[in-house]
Protein backbone atom coordinates (compact mmCIF):
# COMPACT_ATOMS: atom_id res chain seq x y z
CA UNK A 1 0.00 0.00 0.00
CA UNK A 2 3.04 2.30 0.28
CA UNK A 3 3.01 3.60 -3.17
CA UNK A 4 -0.48 4.68 -2.62
CA UNK A 5 0.63 6.90 0.23
CA UNK A 6 4.01 7.95 -1.07
CA UNK A 7 3.63 9.08 -4.33
CA UNK A 8 4.66 12.87 -4.89
CA UNK A 9 2.12 13.41 -7.31
CA UNK A 10 -0.98 12.61 -5.06
CA UNK A 11 0.51 14.28 -2.32
CA UNK A 12 1.14 17.41 -4.61
CA UNK A 13 -2.96 17.00 -5.62
CA UNK A 14 -3.98 16.84 -1.93
CA UNK A 15 -2.25 19.17 -0.71
CA UNK A 16 -1.78 22.19 -3.36
CA UNK A 17 -5.53 23.74 -3.94
CA UNK A 18 -5.49 24.25 -0.12
CA UNK A 19 -1.88 26.18 0.24
CA UNK A 20 -2.31 28.13 -3.15
CA UNK A 21 -5.85 29.65 -1.69
CA UNK A 22 -4.56 30.04 1.60
CA UNK A 23 -1.19 31.68 0.37
CA UNK A 24 -2.77 33.85 -2.52
CA UNK A 25 -5.72 35.61 -0.08
CA UNK A 26 -4.23 35.52 3.33
CA UNK A 27 -0.21 34.93 3.55
CA UNK A 28 0.04 37.24 0.94
CA UNK A 29 -2.13 39.70 1.79
CA UNK A 30 0.57 40.68 4.98
CA UNK A 31 3.60 41.81 2.01
CA UNK A 32 1.61 45.07 0.59
CA UNK A 33 0.27 46.17 4.35
CA UNK A 34 4.07 46.39 5.43
CA UNK A 35 5.48 47.52 2.05
CA UNK A 36 2.87 50.31 1.45
CA UNK A 37 2.78 51.51 4.95
CA UNK A 38 5.70 53.04 3.76
CA UNK A 39 4.87 54.56 1.06
CA UNK A 40 2.36 57.88 -0.18
CA UNK A 41 -0.16 55.55 -1.56
CA UNK A 42 -3.48 56.40 -2.35
CA UNK A 43 -4.79 52.70 -3.38
CA UNK A 44 -4.29 53.32 -7.28
CA UNK A 45 -0.72 54.31 -7.27
CA UNK A 46 2.35 54.91 -4.59
CA UNK A 47 3.07 58.39 -5.20
CA UNK A 48 7.09 57.77 -3.91
CA UNK A 49 8.74 56.47 -1.00
CA UNK A 50 8.34 58.47 1.91
CA UNK A 51 10.19 56.40 5.00
CA UNK A 52 8.71 56.24 8.42
CA UNK A 53 6.81 59.63 7.46
CA UNK A 54 3.12 57.59 7.75
CA UNK A 55 4.33 55.82 11.26
CA UNK A 56 5.44 59.34 12.77
CA UNK A 57 2.28 61.23 11.34
CA UNK A 58 -0.29 58.10 12.78
CA UNK A 59 1.86 58.45 16.28
CA UNK A 60 0.93 61.92 16.28
CA UNK A 61 -3.02 61.66 15.33
CA UNK A 62 -5.14 62.15 18.26
CA UNK A 63 -7.81 60.26 16.62
CA UNK A 64 -5.60 57.49 16.86
CA UNK A 65 -4.89 57.31 20.16
CA UNK A 66 -8.64 57.88 21.06
CA UNK A 67 -9.52 54.72 18.72
CA UNK A 68 -6.76 52.71 20.80
CA UNK A 69 -7.75 53.65 24.29
CA UNK A 70 -11.67 52.42 23.04
CA UNK A 71 -10.03 49.30 22.20
CA UNK A 72 -8.47 48.98 26.00
CA UNK A 73 -11.52 50.39 27.17
CA UNK A 74 -13.19 47.98 26.10
CA UNK A 75 -10.61 45.18 26.79
CA UNK A 76 -10.95 45.79 30.18
CA UNK A 77 -14.58 46.23 30.53
CA UNK A 78 -14.64 42.61 29.33
CA UNK A 79 -11.91 41.57 31.35
CA UNK A 80 -13.08 43.29 34.39
CA UNK A 81 -16.83 42.94 33.75
CA UNK A 82 -18.07 40.32 30.62
CA UNK A 83 -15.24 38.01 31.71
CA UNK A 84 -16.08 37.66 35.19
CA UNK A 85 -19.77 38.03 35.11
CA UNK A 86 -19.97 34.52 32.57
CA UNK A 87 -18.05 33.27 35.01
CA UNK A 88 -20.02 33.47 37.87
CA UNK A 89 -23.57 32.57 36.01
CA UNK A 90 -21.28 29.15 34.61
CA UNK A 91 -20.67 28.43 38.40
CA UNK A 92 -24.08 29.51 39.20
CA UNK A 93 -25.54 27.08 36.83
CA UNK A 94 -23.04 23.89 37.07
CA UNK A 95 -23.28 24.21 40.60
CA UNK A 96 -27.81 23.50 40.36
CA UNK A 97 -28.54 21.98 36.61
CA UNK A 98 -32.17 22.16 36.83
CA UNK A 99 -33.99 22.22 33.63
CA UNK A 100 -34.79 26.40 33.97
CA UNK A 101 -31.29 26.71 34.36
CA UNK A 102 -30.38 24.74 30.84
CA UNK A 103 -32.85 26.47 29.18
CA UNK A 104 -31.23 29.84 30.19
CA UNK A 105 -27.82 28.58 29.10
CA UNK A 106 -29.22 27.95 25.44
CA UNK A 107 -30.95 31.41 24.89
CA UNK A 108 -27.67 33.07 26.34
CA UNK A 109 -25.79 30.96 23.96
CA UNK A 110 -28.16 32.39 21.19
CA UNK A 111 -26.90 36.12 20.07
CA UNK A 112 -23.72 34.82 19.56
CA UNK A 113 -24.46 32.66 16.62
CA UNK A 114 -26.35 35.99 15.17
CA UNK A 115 -24.89 38.26 12.95
CA UNK A 116 -23.13 41.96 14.53
CA UNK A 117 -25.53 43.51 12.55
CA UNK A 118 -28.81 41.73 13.77
CA UNK A 119 -27.22 42.45 17.27
CA UNK A 120 -27.03 46.06 16.74
CA UNK A 121 -29.86 47.23 14.91
CA UNK A 122 -31.58 45.27 18.08
CA UNK A 123 -29.61 47.66 20.32
CA UNK A 124 -29.81 50.56 18.24
CA UNK A 125 -33.92 50.14 18.96
CA UNK A 126 -32.54 50.19 22.04
CA UNK A 127 -31.18 52.81 22.86
CA UNK A 128 -32.57 55.26 20.63
CA UNK A 129 -33.81 58.42 21.66
CA UNK A 130 -37.12 58.73 20.33
CA UNK A 131 -39.03 56.60 21.79
CA UNK A 132 -36.28 53.78 22.46
CA UNK A 133 -37.28 50.80 24.67
CA UNK A 134 -34.36 51.64 27.47
CA UNK A 135 -36.13 55.05 27.60
CA UNK A 136 -39.74 54.13 28.03
CA UNK A 137 -38.21 51.42 30.72
CA UNK A 138 -36.84 54.23 32.61
CA UNK A 139 -39.70 56.11 32.45
CA UNK A 140 -42.18 53.42 33.27
CA UNK A 141 -39.95 53.23 36.86
CA UNK A 142 -40.23 57.01 37.08
CA UNK A 143 -36.16 57.53 36.56
CA UNK A 144 -36.78 60.14 33.52
CA UNK A 145 -34.19 62.33 34.39
CA UNK A 146 -31.82 59.07 34.01
CA UNK A 147 -32.83 59.02 30.09
CA UNK A 148 -29.75 60.08 27.42
CA UNK A 149 -29.11 59.91 23.99
CA UNK A 150 -27.71 57.10 24.46
CA UNK A 151 -25.65 56.47 21.35
CA UNK A 152 -24.63 60.19 20.76
CA UNK A 153 -24.24 61.25 24.57
CA UNK A 154 -20.19 61.99 24.69
CA UNK A 155 -20.80 60.49 28.59
CA UNK A 156 -22.25 57.26 27.15
CA UNK A 157 -21.44 56.44 24.04
CA UNK A 158 -18.40 54.26 24.36
CA UNK A 159 -19.98 52.64 27.25
CA UNK A 160 -23.40 51.72 25.71
CA UNK A 161 -20.92 50.34 22.42
CA UNK A 162 -19.39 47.98 25.19
CA UNK A 163 -22.78 46.76 26.77
CA UNK A 164 -23.29 45.30 23.18
CA UNK A 165 -20.47 43.73 22.96
CA UNK A 166 -20.23 41.99 26.60
CA UNK A 167 -24.20 41.13 26.40
CA UNK A 168 -23.34 39.53 22.62
CA UNK A 169 -20.89 37.22 24.09
CA UNK A 170 -21.24 36.53 27.37
CA UNK A 171 -22.96 33.24 26.50
CA UNK A 172 -20.16 32.31 24.17
CA UNK A 173 -17.73 32.63 27.18
CA UNK A 174 -20.52 31.03 29.44
CA UNK A 175 -20.56 27.89 27.36
CA UNK A 176 -16.44 27.67 27.80
CA UNK A 177 -16.44 28.31 31.14
CA UNK A 178 -19.21 25.75 31.97
CA UNK A 179 -17.84 23.17 29.74
CA UNK A 180 -14.87 23.87 31.63
CA UNK A 181 -16.02 23.03 35.08
CA UNK A 182 -18.15 19.85 33.89
CA UNK A 183 -14.82 18.32 33.25
CA UNK A 184 -13.55 18.36 36.37
CA UNK A 185 -14.16 14.96 37.77
CA UNK A 186 -16.37 14.57 40.39
CA UNK A 187 -14.19 12.48 43.35
CA UNK A 188 -13.10 16.77 43.53
CA UNK A 189 -16.14 17.38 45.12
CA UNK A 190 -17.45 14.55 46.86
CA UNK A 191 -15.01 15.23 50.25
CA UNK A 192 -16.32 19.27 49.80
CA UNK A 193 -20.05 17.76 49.64
CA UNK A 194 -19.60 15.41 52.68
CA UNK A 195 -17.96 18.38 54.75
CA UNK A 196 -20.88 20.38 53.48
CA UNK A 197 -19.21 23.43 52.01
CA UNK A 198 -21.14 26.48 50.51
CA UNK A 199 -21.24 27.67 47.02
CA UNK A 200 -18.97 29.99 47.48
CA UNK A 201 -16.18 27.86 48.78
CA UNK A 202 -16.44 24.88 46.49
CA UNK A 203 -16.30 27.82 43.62
CA UNK A 204 -13.18 29.72 45.44
CA UNK A 205 -11.25 26.58 46.58
CA UNK A 206 -12.32 23.56 44.08
CA UNK A 207 -13.56 24.86 40.81
CA UNK A 208 -11.76 28.07 40.57
CA UNK A 209 -8.14 26.66 40.49
CA UNK A 210 -9.07 23.38 38.30
CA UNK A 211 -10.31 25.83 35.41
CA UNK A 212 -7.39 28.26 35.37
CA UNK A 213 -6.63 26.95 31.65
CA UNK A 214 -9.98 27.57 30.44
CA UNK A 215 -9.83 31.38 32.02
CA UNK A 216 -6.88 31.90 30.29
CA UNK A 217 -7.87 30.78 27.62
CA UNK A 218 -10.99 33.35 27.49
CA UNK A 219 -9.03 35.81 28.36
CA UNK A 220 -7.04 35.23 25.10
CA UNK A 221 -10.30 34.75 23.17
CA UNK A 222 -11.41 38.54 24.52
CA UNK A 223 -8.49 40.29 23.41
CA UNK A 224 -7.69 39.33 20.29
CA UNK A 225 -11.97 39.85 19.87
CA UNK A 226 -12.32 43.17 21.02
CA UNK A 227 -8.76 43.94 19.13
CA UNK A 228 -10.90 43.10 15.89
CA UNK A 229 -13.74 45.27 17.07
CA UNK A 230 -15.26 47.01 13.45
CA UNK A 231 -18.63 45.78 13.02
CA UNK A 232 -20.56 47.03 16.28
CA UNK A 233 -19.08 50.09 15.73
CA UNK A 234 -19.92 50.42 11.86
CA UNK A 235 -23.71 50.06 12.82
CA UNK A 236 -24.02 51.48 16.35
CA UNK A 237 -22.58 54.66 15.60
CA UNK A 238 -20.42 54.99 12.37
CA UNK A 239 -17.49 56.12 14.50
CA UNK A 240 -19.32 58.97 15.71
CA UNK A 241 -20.63 61.70 17.25
CA UNK A 242 -17.73 62.74 15.34
CA UNK A 243 -15.03 60.64 15.66
CA UNK A 244 -14.98 59.72 19.44
CA UNK A 245 -16.41 56.06 19.68
CA UNK A 246 -13.68 54.64 16.13
CA UNK A 247 -11.79 51.48 17.23
CA UNK A 248 -8.57 51.38 15.86
CA UNK A 249 -9.84 49.07 12.42
CA UNK A 250 -12.60 51.58 12.43
CA UNK A 251 -9.83 54.25 12.32
CA UNK A 252 -7.76 52.43 9.71
CA UNK A 253 -11.33 51.21 7.21
CA UNK A 254 -11.82 55.37 7.57
CA UNK A 255 -8.26 56.71 6.52
CA UNK A 256 -8.10 54.28 3.61
CA UNK A 257 -11.56 54.62 2.28
CA UNK A 258 -12.63 57.66 3.26
CA UNK A 259 -9.59 59.39 3.13
CA UNK A 260 -7.46 57.32 0.48
CA UNK A 261 -4.60 57.37 2.48
CA UNK A 262 -3.63 53.79 2.35
CA UNK A 263 -0.09 54.54 3.31
CA UNK A 264 -1.04 55.79 6.68
CA UNK A 265 -3.53 53.07 7.17
CA UNK A 266 -1.66 50.55 6.69
CA UNK A 267 1.30 51.92 9.01
CA UNK A 268 -1.97 52.21 11.82
CA UNK A 269 -1.75 48.52 10.97
CA UNK A 270 1.36 47.51 11.20
CA UNK A 271 1.56 49.73 14.97
CA UNK A 272 -1.60 48.16 16.04
CA UNK A 273 -0.54 44.63 15.43
CA UNK A 274 2.38 45.23 17.29
CA UNK A 275 1.01 46.55 19.82
CA UNK A 276 -1.04 43.61 19.81
CA UNK A 277 1.64 41.37 19.47
CA UNK A 278 3.26 42.74 22.97
CA UNK A 279 -0.56 42.68 24.55
CA UNK A 280 -0.41 38.26 23.88
CA UNK A 281 3.21 38.22 24.76
CA UNK A 282 2.66 39.74 28.23
CA UNK A 283 -0.53 37.85 28.49
CA UNK A 284 1.27 34.44 28.08
CA UNK A 285 4.26 35.82 29.76
CA UNK A 286 2.46 36.82 33.21
CA UNK A 287 -0.89 34.66 32.31
CA UNK A 288 -0.80 31.71 30.50
CA UNK A 289 2.35 30.36 31.02
CA UNK A 290 1.17 26.59 30.40
CA UNK A 291 0.17 25.95 26.93
CA UNK A 292 -3.09 25.06 26.47
CA UNK A 293 -3.83 21.03 25.46
CA UNK A 294 -6.86 20.02 24.29
CA UNK A 295 -6.68 16.62 22.41
CA UNK B 1 -35.62 39.17 20.52
CA UNK B 2 -39.43 38.47 21.20
CA UNK B 3 -39.63 41.46 20.95
CA UNK B 4 -38.32 41.93 17.17
CA UNK B 5 -40.21 39.32 16.71
CA UNK B 6 -43.48 41.26 17.68
CA UNK B 7 -42.16 44.55 16.36
CA UNK B 8 -41.92 42.32 12.83
CA UNK B 9 -46.01 42.19 12.91
CA UNK B 10 -47.03 45.19 13.46
CA UNK B 11 -47.64 47.91 10.88
CA UNK B 12 -45.83 51.49 11.57
CA UNK B 13 -48.68 53.48 13.95
CA UNK B 14 -48.33 50.36 16.16
CA UNK B 15 -45.01 49.95 16.40
CA UNK B 16 -45.23 53.80 18.53
CA UNK B 17 -48.28 53.28 20.29
CA UNK B 18 -47.68 50.61 22.22
CA UNK B 19 -44.13 49.12 21.69
CA UNK B 20 -44.76 46.46 24.17
CA UNK B 21 -48.30 44.91 23.53
CA UNK B 22 -48.90 42.14 21.50
CA UNK B 23 -49.77 43.13 17.11
CA UNK B 24 -53.82 43.53 17.12
CA UNK B 25 -53.47 41.86 13.84
CA UNK B 26 -51.11 39.52 13.47
CA UNK B 27 -49.87 40.85 9.86
CA UNK B 28 -47.26 39.77 7.42
CA UNK B 29 -47.25 42.71 5.67
CA UNK B 30 -43.77 43.65 7.25
CA UNK B 31 -42.59 40.74 5.47
CA UNK B 32 -43.74 40.63 1.93
CA UNK B 33 -42.82 44.54 2.29
CA UNK B 34 -39.17 43.73 3.30
CA UNK B 35 -38.96 41.10 0.34
CA UNK B 36 -40.60 43.88 -1.92
CA UNK B 37 -39.49 47.33 -1.44
CA UNK B 38 -36.01 46.49 0.12
CA UNK B 39 -35.14 43.52 -2.98
CA UNK B 40 -34.07 41.35 0.15
CA UNK B 41 -34.15 38.36 -2.12
CA UNK B 42 -31.46 39.27 -4.03
CA UNK B 43 -29.48 39.42 -0.90
CA UNK B 44 -30.52 36.38 0.96
CA UNK B 45 -29.66 34.48 -2.99
CA UNK B 46 -26.24 36.29 -2.29
CA UNK B 47 -25.80 35.26 1.13
CA UNK B 48 -26.70 31.62 0.70
CA UNK B 49 -24.30 31.30 -2.41
CA UNK B 50 -21.40 33.19 -0.13
CA UNK B 51 -22.50 30.12 2.10
CA UNK B 52 -22.52 27.56 0.47
CA UNK B 53 -19.66 28.29 -1.54
CA UNK B 54 -17.30 28.88 0.94
CA UNK B 55 -18.18 25.33 2.83
CA UNK B 56 -17.88 23.66 -0.08
CA UNK B 57 -14.57 24.96 -1.17
CA UNK B 58 -13.09 25.09 1.96
CA UNK B 59 -14.48 21.23 3.50
CA UNK B 60 -13.16 19.77 -0.28
CA UNK B 61 -9.86 21.52 -0.19
CA UNK B 62 -9.03 21.35 3.84
CA UNK B 63 -9.91 17.79 4.17
CA UNK B 64 -7.87 16.77 1.02
CA UNK B 65 -5.05 18.87 2.86
CA UNK B 66 -5.71 17.02 6.20
CA UNK B 67 -6.02 13.83 4.80
CA UNK B 68 -2.57 14.22 3.05
CA UNK B 69 -0.93 15.48 6.59
CA UNK B 70 -2.60 12.57 8.39
CA UNK B 71 -2.48 9.84 6.88
CA UNK B 72 -0.54 9.80 3.99
CA UNK B 73 3.96 9.56 4.28
CA UNK B 74 3.84 13.35 3.62
CA UNK B 75 7.63 14.57 4.95
CA UNK B 76 6.78 17.83 5.82
CA UNK B 77 3.10 17.06 6.84
CA UNK B 78 3.94 18.53 10.14
CA UNK B 79 5.06 21.59 8.60
CA UNK B 80 2.04 21.58 6.48
CA UNK B 81 -0.05 21.32 9.67
CA UNK B 82 2.34 24.26 11.65
CA UNK B 83 2.22 26.21 8.96
CA UNK B 84 -1.87 26.51 8.84
CA UNK B 85 -1.85 26.80 12.66
CA UNK B 86 0.03 30.25 12.18
CA UNK B 87 -2.87 31.01 10.15
CA UNK B 88 -5.14 31.16 12.99
CA UNK B 89 -3.39 34.18 14.94
CA UNK B 90 -3.54 36.25 11.44
CA UNK B 91 -6.39 38.91 12.48
CA UNK B 92 -8.31 39.90 9.57
CA UNK B 93 -7.44 43.93 10.10
CA UNK B 94 -4.03 42.98 8.99
CA UNK B 95 -4.73 41.96 5.67
CA UNK B 96 -8.42 43.67 4.60
CA UNK B 97 -6.76 46.68 2.90
CA UNK B 98 -4.36 44.63 1.03
CA UNK B 99 -7.58 41.44 0.14
CA UNK B 100 -9.49 44.76 -1.25
CA UNK B 101 -6.90 45.74 -3.57
CA UNK B 102 -5.94 42.64 -4.46
CA UNK B 103 -9.66 41.84 -5.28
CA UNK B 104 -9.91 44.81 -7.42
CA UNK B 105 -6.53 44.83 -8.94
CA UNK B 106 -7.66 40.74 -10.22
CA UNK B 107 -10.95 41.86 -10.96
CA UNK B 108 -12.57 39.65 -8.59
CA UNK B 109 -14.15 42.09 -6.67
CA UNK B 110 -18.06 41.95 -6.46
CA UNK B 111 -18.32 38.41 -7.62
CA UNK B 112 -19.42 35.49 -5.63
CA UNK B 113 -15.71 33.50 -6.53
CA UNK B 114 -13.72 36.45 -5.08
CA UNK B 115 -15.57 36.69 -1.48
CA UNK B 116 -15.84 32.59 -1.52
CA UNK B 117 -12.60 32.32 -2.21
CA UNK B 118 -11.44 34.77 0.52
CA UNK B 119 -13.82 33.42 2.71
CA UNK B 120 -12.87 29.84 2.19
CA UNK B 121 -9.45 30.83 2.86
CA UNK B 122 -10.04 32.26 6.08
CA UNK B 123 -11.52 29.30 7.12
CA UNK B 124 -8.96 26.90 6.13
CA UNK B 125 -6.63 26.79 8.99
CA UNK B 126 -10.16 25.83 11.32
CA UNK B 127 -11.72 23.41 8.80
CA UNK B 128 -7.67 21.84 8.60
CA UNK B 129 -7.61 21.49 12.17
CA UNK B 130 -11.10 19.91 12.81
CA UNK B 131 -10.15 17.07 9.79
CA UNK B 132 -7.15 16.90 11.01
CA UNK B 133 -7.50 15.90 14.57
CA UNK B 134 -10.63 13.25 13.18
CA UNK B 135 -8.13 11.84 10.66
CA UNK B 136 -5.84 11.11 13.10
CA UNK B 137 -8.14 9.18 15.01
CA UNK B 138 -9.40 6.45 12.53
CA UNK B 139 -7.93 3.64 11.93
CA UNK B 140 -5.27 2.79 9.40
CA UNK B 141 -7.17 -0.88 8.33
CA UNK B 142 -9.87 1.51 6.56
CA UNK B 143 -7.78 2.36 3.27
CA UNK B 144 -5.89 -0.75 3.55
CA UNK B 145 -8.48 -2.98 2.25
CA UNK B 146 -9.55 -0.62 -0.25
CA UNK B 147 -5.91 -0.79 -1.81
CA UNK B 148 -6.36 -4.63 -1.51
CA UNK B 149 -9.42 -4.64 -3.47
CA UNK B 150 -7.33 -2.37 -5.97
CA UNK B 151 -8.65 1.31 -5.28
CA UNK B 152 -6.21 4.04 -5.74
CA UNK B 153 -5.84 6.38 -3.10
CA UNK B 154 -8.53 9.11 -5.14
CA UNK B 155 -11.01 6.38 -4.84
CA UNK B 156 -10.02 5.19 -1.27
CA UNK B 157 -10.74 8.89 -0.02
CA UNK B 158 -14.08 9.41 -1.74
CA UNK B 159 -15.43 5.81 -1.00
CA UNK B 160 -13.87 4.99 2.16
CA UNK B 161 -12.86 8.12 4.30
CA UNK B 162 -15.07 10.73 3.32
CA UNK B 163 -18.64 8.49 3.98
CA UNK B 164 -16.97 8.16 7.63
CA UNK B 165 -16.01 11.33 8.14
CA UNK B 166 -19.76 13.10 8.49
CA UNK B 167 -19.58 14.26 12.11
CA UNK B 168 -16.32 16.38 11.28
CA UNK B 169 -18.18 17.28 8.28
CA UNK B 170 -21.01 18.61 10.19
CA UNK B 171 -18.90 20.07 13.26
CA UNK B 172 -17.05 22.47 9.94
CA UNK B 173 -20.08 23.13 8.28
CA UNK B 174 -21.54 24.52 11.36
CA UNK B 175 -18.20 26.83 12.03
CA UNK B 176 -17.88 27.96 8.82
CA UNK B 177 -21.52 28.73 8.19
CA UNK B 178 -21.66 30.64 11.77
CA UNK B 179 -18.22 32.54 11.89
CA UNK B 180 -16.95 32.88 8.36
CA UNK B 181 -19.84 33.59 5.47
CA UNK B 182 -23.30 33.85 6.67
CA UNK B 183 -22.60 36.08 9.57
CA UNK B 184 -19.36 37.31 8.39
CA UNK B 185 -19.23 41.60 8.51
CA UNK B 186 -16.07 43.03 7.90
CA UNK B 187 -14.56 41.87 4.99
CA UNK B 188 -17.75 41.68 3.00
CA UNK B 189 -18.38 45.18 4.12
CA UNK B 190 -15.13 46.62 3.01
CA UNK B 191 -14.27 44.30 -0.25
CA UNK B 192 -18.30 44.65 -1.84
CA UNK B 193 -18.94 48.13 -3.37
CA UNK B 194 -21.37 47.08 -5.69
CA UNK B 195 -24.75 47.28 -3.95
CA UNK B 196 -26.66 44.28 -5.44
CA UNK B 197 -23.29 41.88 -4.37
CA UNK B 198 -23.94 42.96 -0.43
CA UNK B 199 -24.69 39.75 1.94
CA UNK B 200 -27.51 40.34 4.02
CA UNK B 201 -25.91 41.45 7.21
CA UNK B 202 -24.23 44.51 4.84
CA UNK B 203 -27.25 45.03 2.94
CA UNK B 204 -29.30 45.61 6.19
CA UNK B 205 -27.23 47.93 7.80
CA UNK B 206 -28.06 50.62 4.66
CA UNK B 207 -31.77 49.79 5.60
CA UNK B 208 -31.82 51.82 8.26
CA UNK B 209 -29.78 55.19 6.36
CA UNK B 210 -32.65 54.21 3.33
CA UNK B 211 -35.73 53.73 4.61
CA UNK B 212 -35.41 55.81 7.81
CA UNK B 213 -37.38 54.28 10.94
CA UNK B 214 -39.04 51.82 9.75
CA UNK B 215 -38.87 49.39 12.57
CA UNK B 216 -41.50 47.04 11.60
CA UNK B 217 -39.79 46.85 8.21
CA UNK B 218 -36.21 46.07 10.11
CA UNK B 219 -37.65 43.50 12.52
CA UNK B 220 -39.10 41.45 9.73
CA UNK B 221 -35.13 41.74 7.84
CA UNK B 222 -33.49 40.89 10.84
CA UNK B 223 -35.87 37.69 11.72
CA UNK B 224 -35.71 36.80 8.27
CA UNK B 225 -31.50 36.95 8.50
CA UNK B 226 -31.85 35.25 11.88
CA UNK B 227 -33.87 32.53 11.27
CA UNK B 228 -31.37 30.00 9.15
CA UNK B 229 -28.98 30.43 12.50
CA UNK B 230 -31.65 29.89 14.66
CA UNK B 231 -33.42 27.26 13.31
CA UNK B 232 -30.00 25.27 12.92
CA UNK B 233 -29.59 25.98 16.58
CA UNK B 234 -33.19 25.13 18.00
CA UNK B 235 -32.95 21.17 16.12
CA UNK B 236 -29.36 21.37 17.63
CA UNK B 237 -28.16 23.54 20.11
CA UNK B 238 -25.94 20.95 21.79
CA UNK B 239 -24.05 20.00 18.66
CA UNK B 240 -23.77 23.84 17.69
CA UNK B 241 -22.40 25.08 21.28
CA UNK B 242 -19.38 22.25 21.08
CA UNK B 243 -18.68 23.16 17.18
CA UNK B 244 -18.35 26.34 17.95
CA UNK B 245 -16.49 25.83 21.07
CA UNK B 246 -14.10 23.28 20.20
CA UNK B 247 -13.50 25.68 17.20
CA UNK B 248 -12.43 28.79 19.29
CA UNK B 249 -10.31 26.37 21.85
CA UNK B 250 -8.26 25.50 18.49
CA UNK B 251 -7.59 28.95 17.99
Amino acid sequence: MDHHTRSKISIMIFTLPAILLFSVFIIYPLLPTLFYSFFDYNGSIAKGFVGIENYLETLQDPVFWNSLSNVWRLMLAQYFLGGPLALLLALILSYNSSKLNMAFKTIAFLPSILSVTVICLLWSMIYRADQGLLDRLLMLVGKEDWIKTWLVDLSTVNWSIAAVIIWQYIGFNLILFYAGIKSIPHTFYEAAKVEGASFLQVSTKITIPLIQEIIRFVLILITAGTMGTFAHIQVLTNGGPGDVSRSVVFHLYFKAFQLFDFGGANSITVIFAIQGFIIFALISRFIARERIEYT
Amino acid sequence: MIWIVLTSFKNASEVYSSPFGLPQQWSFSNYIDSVKILGLTRYIINSFTYTVGTVILSIGTGSLFAYAAARMNWKRGTWGIQFFQTGLVIPVYTIIISLYILLRDSGLKNTFPGLIFVYSASALPITIMIFYGFFRSLPFELEESAFIDGANIFQAFLRIILPVSIPAIITTSIVVFMNYSWNEFPIAFITIDDQYMRSLPIAMTYFTTLRGTEWGLLGATMVISSLPPIILYLFASEKIENALTTASVLK
